[in-house]
């Protein structure tokens, strides 16, 4: 794979073991600006420690991640990109409101820009009515959202999602799945991993297919799903070849 | 300073509007109350009694709420994932450290202030002349109690919460019994026993450097190079223990 210095990702060789446990083999793979790439995997496949190891949360074993041509220590990496972890609870006595304007403090924003910014996410994660509220008192759905929005505080330009559809209603799904459009079109590259076969394939412009910490294939939709076949075939297909 | 702030003031704002905090409170106020009782019913001591047992009582309250408080609210922010909230974003491990130890301070500093103005506001109509002394042994207190805090930290970053606070209150009694038990090894003639209690003696805190309770009670004054002493190593211990507990946290795979 040529390696793309500009390109908001670019994964080489990456490994992780756990004492003698492999979590992930020897993955390599990019991602280009306003890009939307969907990983998916059975449970165990290294999707998530995949993750957290692009986002410094793991180190790896060996291998290397780089960030529009940096390391992910290097701090200024870390103003352009946001993060949405699996199954979030944070600080359950903060409101909505004083999440993201943690978040935004975080990030060195100004007290105005961040008050104009949180008005405009809750906005669009559809929590107007309740970002005052205590994040105890939130549904799973609304945590998933408001964790979205603190994601998107720093205007990134690459999102990473563990899991955003998990535990979601049909409705919930829905709404991130637009929520996840309305990114993709302002420019912003995303990167999520999912279950929810049909969702990834409606979203995404690449889709990868893990098991067992191993890529087993990365393409384009078009190229990966055969006219009149779904996402869950060749899902099914490929790890059972594997 | 306005990430470790941010941090700080996020921690604080979580424990304090935990409402279980509040029953503790409640309990640590009463146990405070009973230095007035316990004064009125000594003989001809009431104000020394007073000034003893409330002043020790406010100490170990605080000293216990933080401890346990402090541990618990690392562990939640692994357990919570909150870690995962704010290491992607350009923090660093130790501004986090940094703010979590500011949040606890915080938290001391509400304690000492609630407990110790209701027993100055007890005091003041009962025995109004040991305020001064209740004044300098808190201070004190905060400086015995902060200092524990970071190692407190150290311990939470590796270890179990209830872990982490029985070791920090393990150091706590063996920090304010150094003296006692090396006078009493010397004692003994063993040489092997000396080098290991010096050892330790210079190792683990000596937080007989901040109690001040005895020579305020008897109005001994304390050389100011004491009280210097004190500050320094207060903030030699403490800055060491934060700077462990950062390298610890650096370490740490989420």
């Amino acid at each position: 794979m040529s390696k793309k210095t500009d390109a908001p990702l670019v994964v080489t060789n990456l490994k992780k073991s756990f004492g003698k446990v492999k979590a992930v083999r020897d993955i390599s793979f990019s991602v280009d600006a306003g890009e939307v790439l969907g990983i998916v995997g059975p449970n165990g496949a290294g999707k998530s420690t995949t993750i957290k190891m692009i986002l410094g949360l793991l180190e790896p074993t060996s291998g290397s991640v780089e960030l529009f041509g940096k390391k992910i220590s290097d701090a200024s990496v870390r103003t352009r990109i946001g993060y949405m972890p699996e199954t979030p609870s944070f600080y359950n006595h903060l409101s909505g409101y004083e999440l993201l304007q943690v978040a935004g403090t975080l990030f060195s924003l100004s007290k105005a820009e961040v008050k104009r910014r949180s008005a405009d996410l809750v906005e669009m994660v559809g929590l107007s009515d309740s970002a005052h509220r205590p994040l105890r008192e939130y549904s799973k759905g609304m945590l998933q959202r408001i964790c979205l929005a603190q994601a998107l505080i720093n205007q990134p330009d690459i999102i990473f999602l563990d899991e955003p559809m998990d535990g979601l209603d049909p409705i919930g799904r829905i709404r991130m799945k637009e929520t996840l459009l309305e990114i993709r079109s302002k420019g912003t590259a995303v990167v999520f991993n999912s279950h929810i076969l049909s969702d990834v394939a409606a979203i995404s412009d690449r889709i990868a297919i893990m098991d067992h910490g191993t890529l087993l294939k990365l393409d384009t939709v078009t190229n990966l799903i055969p006219k009149g076949k779904t996402l869950e075939e060749v899902f099914i297909k490929t790890v059972e070849a594997a | 300073m306005k990430i470790v702030w941010a941090i700080a003031i996020t921690n604080y704002k979580e424990i304090i509007r935990e409402r279980l905090l509040y029953g503790i409170l409640v309990i640590a106020a009463l146990f405070t109350a009973v230095s007035f009782f316990l004064a009125t019913v000594s003989l001809d001591q009431n104000a020394r009694v007073m000034q003893n047992t409330g002043v020790a009582a406010i100490h170990f309250m605080t000293l216990f709420i933080c401890v346990f408080v402090a541990t618990n609210s690392v562990h939640r922010d692994f357990e919570r994932r909150a870690l995962y909230f704010l290491f992607p974003k350009p923090i660093s491990r130790t501004q986090y450290i940094f703010g979590k130890y500011l949040g606890f301070v915080l938290l001391t500093l509400t304690t000492l202030a609630i407990l110790g103005g209701l027993f100055s506001v007890g005091a003041a109509f009962l025995s109004p002349s040991i305020l001064p002394a209740v004044g300098v042994n808190l201070l004190f207190s905060f400086l015995e109690i902060s200092l524990l805090l970071a190692v407190a930290l150290l311990f939470a970053s590796f270890t179990a919460p209830l872990n982490a606070a029985l070791y920090t209150l393990a150091l706590f009694v063996i920090g304010n019994g150094q003296s006692t038990i090396k006078n009493f090894v010397d004692k003994l003639d063993n040489n092997a026993l000396t080098y290991i209690t010096n050892g330790v003696y210079y190792l683990l805190p000596n937080l007989e450097k901040f109690n001040l309770r005895e020579a305020t009670l008897y109005d001994v004054r304390v050389p100011l190079a004491a009280i210097a002493w004190a500050l320094f190593y207060w903030l030699v211990f403490t800055s060491l223990s934060l700077y462990l507990a950062s390298r610890v946290m650096h370490k740490q795979e989420l």
